[in-house]
């Protein structure tokens, strides 16, 4: 987590009830949003759950059909903002240094400094002077990105910037945005990997067809949703007649399962009726909520459909 | 197995409508477009010859020879019958007429070219003559003279034939007087005599018919070197400037498809400056290509380039202009680099064969020509010609300068609204 996120940190730009439609498909339906100032808001939804169509309009790529965007920065917060696409929007037949300079100068601040800033934070130092094409795809998305933040901006929109890339590259990408969020910028990413949301993001939005389910840290999401109740899963040898409750026998009579508020003192008193009951246990589970508990719960289905 | 191969292959070429399109229709389509231009217009006429007569002889025979002539089908007058004044010789006039009136032959019947005779020697006194009949041509269309001289000869016999049935009803003359008699060619590259026929009249006018002698100029190639290899560089390099625009317009759509123009959008570059950047590129390309084509032309078959520097710069760069906005109006109206791929295929290569980058409009029929008249490669050849046949300087192709010009402005602007839809904010 970045040092200079709190809660209480102000708003920098807010969508307020975003509506657009392609012909008859509803992509964004009153979509309210707020992305305080230095943070990592992650926007977690299945395909098609209207992510791109949001950063779309928020870099102005498409028009809302109804709907504002509100900024607290002074002007047109446009020009604050870096927007990095999901696809490498590269010149793939130029080097890594001839895409900073031409995207520089588009920002009107094409200096050397700058460049060879950027090549540092990307860590392409020693890439400058070879052509996009023959990067390897990890490199062509830490170039991707460092090409959207050329001019400093205070908000950094990301769609799907870990797409394809092996665990390194993403932990290296991650790093890159760690330092941005250390200077105060703020970032909104779209993803559909949980563990990147869960790992990565200060607070987590939650959108599906078109419309923010919910919308907080992971820990206030879950406890809406789910709550702090854990996961209990026994494995038996052989099917049980019968299993003490609240455990519920799954349909192969091989596993029951139940969600317990307090370990501590519910897990005993279950597991001493099980040894009085002699039921041949295989193994004991227990695990926290997950994303992806908190997902199904909302949603009724998985993130990946 | 090999079904589902096929079937893969199917499918494919199915749901790729502009390589169905490439298959199917532009074959078809050119197979027309060539068809109408060789069978003449869709069965029409084949094109008229644009003549004009120049009359300096005061003869009543003469004055009624060449109202004959200017009535036959196979010719269109481009100017009243005329005659040369003190200032405007022969010579000049005719090039003045043939590049400003788009005429191809000048008929020249010089003063004192049918003397005075007694009317029953009519015949004898219109060919009897110290004086040829001049026809003065611009030499790109190579049988252009030769149609003149038969339909002069054949007007000349029907004349005499109707002077003569005036004398004697029963003693018209024979065809065979219809021969033209001495050709006298001094174009640039020769002077030879074609032939050299006598024809006796029929019976009742048994005399020998001395010789009818015709003066062929090709008043444009003299001292030239390879005026004929100019025009077909013009017509190569217009061809494949399309071709080569286009590919340049289509960065346009990579640039969308690559996700670079929505990054570019987002950035301080407005819609406006993108599109003149590449316009500029696209003309700048254009002009250089042109460029070497003529180089090449000068270096190693002795075009004329450096002899006409700054007609050819103007029209290169006008050219240039006007393809550079072809192919933004095009990467704007289509959606897909397969789609531009297919659409500026079928319209570069119909242009060029219409506008007569393929095949010399002067072989097509008056409607084809006139079709030619629409399309970018006819503009564009016609200034070239002028400039590289006719050896005219800048200000005799305004019009074709103001035809591209405006082409140029009129497509980069619907190119312009067009694309808004690419544009911040929609």
């Amino acid at each position: 987590m970045n040092r200079l996120f709190q809660s209480t940190s102000p708003t920098i730009l807010a969508v307020r009830d975003a509506r657009l439609t392609y012909g008859r498909v509803s992509a964004l339906r009153g979509v309210c949003l707020e992305l305080l100032a230095g943070e990592i808001l992650g926007l977690l939804g299945p395909n098609g759950a209207g992510k791109t169509s949001l950063l779309r309009c928020l870099a102005g790529h498409q028009k809302l059909d109804s709907g504002s965007f509100e900024s607290s920065l002074e002007g047109d917060f446009r020009e604050s903002l870096g927007m990095v696409p999901q696809e490498i929007a590269l010149y793939r037949d130029l080097t890594v240094l001839q895409n900073l300079d031409v995207f520089a100068r588009f920002q009107n601040i094409a200096s050397a400094s700058i460049m060879q800033e950027a090549l540092l934070w990307a860590g392409l130092e020693d890439k400058a002077r070879t052509l996009v094409r023959h990067l390897s795809g990890g490199m062509q998305r830490r170039l991707n990105i460092a090409c959207s933040i050329l001019h400093d901006p205070e908000i950094l929109c990301l769609d799907e910037p870990t797409v394809g890339v092996d665990p390194q590259s993403r932990e290296r990408i991650y790093h890159m945005l760690q330092s941005l969020l250390d200077r105060g910028t703020a970032i909104l990413l779209t993803t559909h990997h949980l563990e990147e949301a869960e790992d990565r993001c200060d607070r987590i939005a939650i959108i599906d067809q078109g419309q923010i389910l919910d919308v907080g840290t992971l820990e206030e999401l879950m406890s809406r949703t789910v709550g702090s109740a854990q996961h209990l899963s026994i494995q038996f040898l052989k099917p049980p007649s019968r299993v003490p409750a609240p455990l519920r026998l799954r349909e192969d009579r091989l596993e029951a399962t139940c969600e317990i508020a307090n370990a501590s003192t519910e897990l005993p008193a279950l597991l001493s009726h099980i040894q009085q009951a002699k039921l041949p246990v295989e193994s004991v589970s227990l695990r926290n909520p997950t994303l992806q508990t908190m997902f199904l719960h909302m949603t009724g289905k998985e993130l990946r459909e | 197995m090999i079904w589902t191969v096929v079937k893969i292959s199917l499918l494919r070429l199915w749901n790729t409508k502009s390589e169905l399109l490439l298959i199917f229709l532009v074959p078809i389509l050119f197979f027309s477009v060539f068809a109408m231009i060789f069978s003449r217009g869709v069965g029409r006429k084949p094109g008229k010859i644009r003549v004009s007569i120049i009359n300096d002889d005061t003869s009543p025979r003469t004055e009624n020879l060449a109202r004959e002539f200017a009535k036959r089908d196979e010719l269109k007058m481009v100017t009243g019958i005329g005659k040369t004044v003190e200032q405007w010789p022969i010579e000049k006039l005719s090039k003045r007429i043939i590049s400003q009136h788009n005429a191809e032959v000048v008929v020249y019947f010089p003063a004192g070219y049918s003397r005075p005779n007694t009317f029953d020697e009519t015949v004898s006194s219109m060919i009897e003559q110290s004086k040829s009949i001049q026809i003065l041509h611009e030499g790109t269309n190579p049988i252009s003279a030769q149609v003149i001289e038969a339909a002069l000869a054949q007007s000349l016999v029907k004349f005499s034939e109707q002077n003569l049935v005036a004398i004697s009803p029963t003693q018209g003359l024979s065809n065979a007087v219809l021969a033209p008699v001495r050709l006298a060619s001094t174009s640039s590259e020769s002077a030879n005599t074609v032939s050299a026929t006598k024809a006796t009249a029929g019976p009742g006018f048994n005399r020998s018919i001395p010789t009818l002698e015709f003066e062929q100029q090709n008043i444009f190639a003299s001292n030239k070197h390879n005026p004929k290899i100019a025009m077909y560089a013009a017509g190569i390099a217009v061809m494949f400037l399309l071709f080569s625009s286009s590919g340049a317009g289509a960065s346009l759509l990579e640039e969308k498809e690559a996700g670079t123009l929505d990054r570019l959008m987002t950035s301080r570059l407005t819609l406006t400056q993108l599109l003149v950047g590449k316009w500029v590129y696209i003309t700048g390309l254009g002009f250089v290509q042109i460029s070497t084509m003529f180089l090449w032309g000068q270096l190693v078959f002795n075009v004329d380039l450096l002899g006409h520097l700054s007609g050819f710069t103007v029209m290169a760069l006008a050219t240039s202009s006007a393809s550079a906005s072809f192919a933004l109006l095009l990467a704007a109206v289509c959606r897909s680099r397969n789609q531009l791929n297919g659409i500026s295929l079928v319209l570069v290569l119909g242009m060029s064969a219409l506008g007569g980058s393929m095949i010399p409009r002067y072989i097509m029929s008056e409607s084809m020509q006139q079709l030619g008249r629409y399309t970018f490669n006819g503009w564009a050849l016609d200034g070239f010609k002028k400039i590289f046949w006719y050896d005219l300087s800048i200000s005799a192709i305004q019009t074709e300068l103001v035809v591209l010009l405006v082409i140029a402005i009129s497509f980069a602007m619907i190119a312009n609204l067009l694309l808004r839809r690419w544009s911040l904010n929609g």
